[in-house]
């Protein structure tokens, strides 16, 4: 279980991150990526753990 | 031997259905029901208007819960909103949900290449939506 996660830097990163295509950005760090868990929660990257299976969610916005 | 040479013939199978999306559907639900079940929680495989799609349930970081449902329309993943009732836009620009009730996933195309993708961008919008209901601005896009 993870713990709630900071949505003001969620936003932060995402807006760092964002890109309009859908392939994946390869030169963005890990750990500054966003995931979600199997359970349906979003994860911070640098607060992945390694050994959970975890979904990367696309970097692209809504738009 | 023969189990050697099926296991073969289905690695080069999936290899080959990455480079012609569209054909060996099977494989490609096979993977979409593999990922459903180790990535989703508790998804439902459900079969409507002769697609078949997943249905889930999340909660968002505020404690709302949303259904969803995942499907392949044949070229992209597209995800509707079963529950709650939500606000729908002509355009989809304020809280990116289509009028027919699926979610605005990308900016042209409506809808994601994996069920992955379709998966983790429907919580990222859900988290989004619910903050959205409650000041009027969705935090993660890029109109804002």
């Amino acid at each position: 279980m993870t713990g709630q996660v900071d949505l003001n830097r969620l936003r932060e990163t995402l807006t760092r991150n964002q890109s309009h295509t859908e392939n994946e950005n390869t030169s963005i760090p890990k750990d500054q990526k966003v995931y979600v868990s199997p359970e349906g929660k979003l994860v911070m990257g640098n607060d992945a753990n390694s050994q959970r299976t975890l979904a990367e969610v696309p970097q692209t916005v809504f738009a | 031997m023969m189990q050697i040479v099926k296991e073969l013939l289905l690695k080069y199978l999936r290899q080959f259905s990455h480079s012609f999306p569209g054909r060996f559907m099977y494989s490609k639900l096979e993977q979409d029901r593999s990922f459903a079940l180790t990535g989703m929680p508790n998804a439902l495989e459900v079969e409507s208007a002769g697609c078949i799609g997943f249905k889930y349930e999340i909660e968002c970081e505020l404690k709302q819960k949303y259904t969803f449902f995942a499907y392949f329309n044949g070229s992209r993943y597209r995800v509707m909103v079963i529950s709650p009732e939500v606000e729908r836009g002509e355009l989809g620009h304020e809280s990116h949900v289509l009028p027919d009730g699926s979610l605005c996933l990308e900016p042209t195309v409506q809808g994601c290449r994996t069920l992955q993708a379709a998966y983790t961008k429907s919580v990222l919008w859900a988290n989004g939506y619910s903050i959205y209901a409650q000041t009027g601005k969705f935090p993660f896009s890029a109109n804002n």
